[in-house]
């Protein structure tokens, strides 16, 4: 009976083989499949094994906490939790900074949603004069970073009475001395985030409004109703829910935010969450600090969850089909000109006014003095106090070469990895892989960049897997602003990729070209629009960024904005302003080169690079 | 000279299954087009024989080589299968000028520079397109786009062609320019083309062969005249023709068929015995005449219609029990007609089809 399989064995083995073997050259000559799976494996492993190990480690006893948790490290625990629900300090470490976080964040959202929506208005229906000069300077204030406007904030009504501070021009000047409310705290930081996040909710609600089918409006008025009629029951209703996903996604894009809140709030002991995060990371309670990680990242994801759930609803308005083609330009009147002074004015000044106050600050020899006679260029190019200024300092130049080491590695490397997660994407349209990488490559939008830092900071304190020990190296930052980069990377790509027809590629494969091939002569050339964008606002938002880094720098690895912030500390404005002159020019100029090259508004695409 | 070869190739996409246990041989040197409506299989079949996509099942040999097996795993990927393909949109590549979209093929195969040249000249000069080649693709007519995308696939001197709806773009006029020059160019490269279209005139005028597909299977695979003249089955029949084929239901009684108003002897074919049969006539295999003729049927004419070299007559039918309507396509010099005149309509014997009602197969 077994005579006739006999012979048969080896066969069917080879068959086997055989099998296997084109297997494995199917595997490899399908790029997409293979890159998705290895984005896939890397994504998530820079991505969701951190969070996960923080999860871990709010769990168990952290290294310091032993003899208070009454435990040994690693043992089970909920102690951190529990300080931060229930404890004594529950109150100081977690209730006080959220009710903060949650004032601030709301108050600079509404704020913000009221300049912007107004403006967008005014710029997308209205016959108001110099539109292009107002929509070219409302943008400013959100290309730079917001610890600049805030240090502007203090150079204008800072006073001496706060610990290290220094009178501004409101005392200096007009002899006022502005009460702690205005100069420091809750008040200065809700405005200073709304100066900054204005521009997001106007280029969001602007892109709505202009989608509206002037018809719609058109038939109104023929129906007999009135302007203000017209805007109350068809306008508004009609960019309502493009209006509450840009509600929820500028209050998604501050909860975490450093900069402002550490520069006015921590002078008075004012915290918000990101701030008491870095406070507890920064005093060794990482258990602490982790937990309120994941209480951003939580609030963060939230956010983010009922934005998909309007944007799900928004689809039933299907009126906003893009073809508005006829746009009504409402006038304004008797009211136009009042109107246009007060939004030059007001745009001019969110636009100018820090980067002028920080030039002059930077000129000051003696700080708070706004007199002509004390203008110098010695923290430019002088010396003082044993400091140098800081175009010879060389501490300067070691930390504006990691800048731009640290910017153009991660601005090369998202541009790349971006433009590839779009083509695995967009090759594998519709498969279960491609749609799990696009939603893995958008998971860091939901963590805040303070958050990034603390995650990574234990993450990679010691070697993991594969991996050396990275922290004090520059590696870590870069690996970190790239993952934190990561979404608006592969958005671009994914946008850019979609663009290129399937059949260019196809094409090319049938003349022989193999994937690499493809990529250098195909695919790279014509997604290079979108690359570039990529590539120089990953930069600029690496360079001007404080609250990633902050909590990853050592001495060595030192970059600008994290020195800014130590000179401050210092009560060395001059050399803070100076840095943040150079970081504002730099950023400023670097995104109208993308503009220019991509010919076109590069911001609008990506409505959160500024985090 | 290539042949390709599929043998019972499948392709399914999640549960819809776009091509379903295919074979087809298409032989060296032949003109063949996979002819049929849309999301009937036919780009399909041709993207698995590019290596654009890959089969379920069933194996594809270009040549003697097997280029695709799904029992054993092989598959020689797109870029070694030395195919020329054409795409509907052209896929010219937007950011090269014409000059380098032509030369991608022979660069990237690492073909000598001369011997580039000598066929880039060669190439150029066949398809007339000289004064183009310094121009980018987007500063092109849609006739000259077209012409780029044959000369890209012609210098690579691939034995294999396939094309895929490569005139839709065109306007009608260009497209039937185009047509005469892909006949020639054919006839004088001697290539294998295989042709993927959805209109019947441009397949019938290329192909020396051509296969009807529907549902992912081939109805017929035949020369055209066959396609057109002895259609398969009844879905062959109703797809050909530029009109919607008039169907009579009737029974089939030895060599003769009863039906609703109308009988005619003589089937060939007719054995296997009493069954009910599907007649179909073409709207110009059916002539009114003034009086009747055998195998012919009453009727009054609705509207008539006059479309230049011949008439279309909407009529209806005066014996059948319900009401039945039949559109016939005469020749204008037939003499006149006016609407409320009854007619005799002539079924044309020598082009008569007849189906099996159950199977729809030919009789």
């Amino acid at each position: 009976m077994s005579q006739p399989t006999a012979p048969s064995a080896p066969r069917a083995n080879r068959r086997r083989l055989r099998r296997a073997v084109n297997a494995v050259k199917l595997w490899i000559t399908t790029p997409h499949r293979w890159m998705g799976w290895l984005f896939l494996l890397v994504f998530g492993y820079l991505i969701l094994v951190p969070v996960g190990e923080i999860i871990l480690a709010t769990l168990r006893i952290q290294e310091g906490d032993a003899r208070r948790a009454g435990g040994a490290i690693g043992d089970w625990t909920l102690y951190y939790w529990q300080r931060t629900f229930t404890g004594d300090l529950s109150r100081r470490i977690f209730y006080e900074p959220l009710m903060n976080t949650l004032i601030v964040s709301v108050g600079y959202t509404v704020l913000a949603m009221t300049i912007g929506v107004t403006l967008a208005w005014l710029l997308v229906k209205s016959d108001i004069p110099f539109k292009k000069f107002i929509g070219f300077a409302a943008l400013i204030p959100y290309i730079v970073p917001s610890w600049t406007i805030a240090l502007a904030w203090l150079t204008m009504f800072g006073n001496d009475r706060v610990g290290i501070g220094a009178p501004g021009i409101l005392q200096s000047v007009i002899g006022i001395v502005p009460p702690d409310w205005l100069a420091y705290g809750m008040f200065p930081i809700t405005i200073v985030l709304a100066i900054n996040y204005f521009a997001f909710t106007f280029l969001l609600s602007a892109s709505a409004l202009a989608t509206i089918d002037g018809r719609l409006e058109e038939s109104a008025e023929l129906h007999g109703a009135g302007g203000r009629r017209i805007l109350r029951a068809i306008t508004l209703p009609l960019i309502l829910p493009a209006l509450g996903s840009a509600f929820i996604l500028t209050f998604a894009q501050g909860i975490g935010t450093f900069g402002a809140p550490a520069f006015l709030g921590i002078p008075v002991r004012f915290y918000m969450l990101s701030t008491q995060l870095y406070q507890s990371a920064g005093i060794g309670r990482f258990g602490d600090a982790f937990a309120l990680t994941l209480i951003l990242i939580v609030m963060a994801g939230l956010a983010i969850v009922m934005n998909s759930m309007m944007m799900g609803r928004r689809k039933q308005f299907t009126t906003m089909t893009g073809k508005g083609s006829t746009h009504r330009r409402v006038p304004l009147g008797r009211w136009r000109w009042p109107v246009t002074i007060v939004t030059l004015l007001f745009v001019s000044i969110a636009a100018f006014m820090p980067i002028t106050l920080l030039v002059w600050q930077s000129l000051q020899l003696q700080l708070g003095n706004f007199g002509i006679t004390n203008l110098t260029l010695t923290y430019w190019i002088g010396e003082i106090d044993g400091m140098r200024g800081i175009v010879a300092d060389p501490r300067v130049r070691h930390a504006a070469w990691n800048s731009l080491i640290i910017g153009l590695a991660v601005a090369t490397s998202t541009a790349l990895i971006g433009i590839l997660t779009g083509y695995v994407v967009a090759k594998g349209r519709g498969s279960r892989l491609a749609r799990v990488v696009e939603q893995v490559s958008f998971l860091p939008y939901v963590i805040p960049g303070i958050a990034f830092g603390a995650i990574y900071l234990t993450m990679f304190a010691r070697p993991v897997g594969p991996l050396p020990a990275l922290y004090g190296t520059i590696w870590i930052i870069i690996l970190a602003a790239m993952v934190n980069r990561l979404p608006f990377a592969s958005r671009t790509g994914i946008s850019a990729m979609m663009q290129i027809g399937h059949s260019l590629e196809e094409a090319a494969e049938v003349h022989g070209a193999g994937f690499f091939t493809r990529l250098k002569r195909i695919l790279l050339p014509l997604s290079k629009r979108g690359f570039l964008a990529g590539f120089i606002l990953s930069f600029v938002s690496t360079v001007k960024d404080l609250s990633l880094v902050v909590l990853l720098v050592t001495p060595q690895t030192m970059v600008l904005t994290v020195l800014t912030f130590g000179y401050v500390e210092l009560g060395r404005r001059q050399f803070a302003d100076a840095i943040g002159v150079v970081i504002v020019v730099l950023v400023l100029s670097c995104t109208w080169l993308a503009q220019w090259a991509t010919k076109t508004n590069p911001l609008e695409g990506f409505g959160g690079s500024n985090r | 000279m290539t042949r390709v070869v599929l043998e019972h190739v499948t392709k399914r996409f999640g549960n819809d299954v776009a091509v379903d246990d295919l074979s087809l041989e298409i032989h060296p040197g032949e003109f063949f087009s996979l002819l049929g409506p849309s999301g009937c299989g036919k780009t399909t079949t041709m993207r698995l024989i590019a290596g654009l996509d890959r089969p379920d099942e069933g194996r594809i040999l270009i040549g003697d080589t097997v280029v695709v097996d799904a029992a054993d795993g092989t598959f020689v990927p797109a870029s070694r299968r030395k195919l020329g393909m054409v795409f509907q949109n052209y896929a010219l590549w937007p950011h090269m000028t014409v000059r380098e979209n032509i030369l991608f093929g022979l660069e990237v195969r690492k073909v000598k520079k001369a011997d580039r040249d000598e066929r880039f000249a060669e190439v150029i000069d066949q398809l007339q397109i000289t004064n183009f080649v310094a121009r980018y693709p987007n500063e092109l007519s849609g006739g000259q786009q077209q012409r780029i995308a044959l000369a890209r696939e012609l210098v690579t001197g691939a034995e294999v062609l396939l094309m895929d709806e490569p005139l839709s773009n065109l306007d009608a006029k260009l497209r039937i320019d185009m047509r005469v020059e892909l006949k020639r160019l054919h006839t004088a490269t001697g290539k294998t083309v295989i042709y993927v279209t959805h209109d019947q005139v441009e397949a019938l005028t290329l192909s020396e062969r051509m296969a009807v597909m529907k549902d992912g299977e081939v109805q017929q695979v035949a020369s055209p005249d066959d396609v057109f003249m002895r259609p398969a089955n009844m879905f062959v029949a109703s797809f050909m023709g530029q009109s919607s084929i008039n169907t009579f239901e009737g029974r089939l009684r030895g060599d003769g068929i009863e039906g609703e108003g109308f009988s005619v002897t003589g089937i060939e074919n007719a054995q296997g015995g009493d069954r009910r049969v599907i007649v179909a006539a073409r709207p110009e295999e059916l002539r009114a005449t003034q009086e009747p003729s055998p195998a012919s049927f009453r009727c009054e004419i609705i509207s008539v219609m006059p479309m230049g070299y011949s008439t279309l007559l909407y009529v209806r039918m005066l014996d059948a029990s319900a009401e039945r309507f039949v559109t016939i396509d005469q020749d204008r010099r037939d003499g006149h007609f006016t609407p409320g005149d009854t007619v005799w309509a002539a079924f044309d014997m020598e082009s008569l089809h007849v189906f099996d009602e159950e199977t729809q197969a030919r009789i």
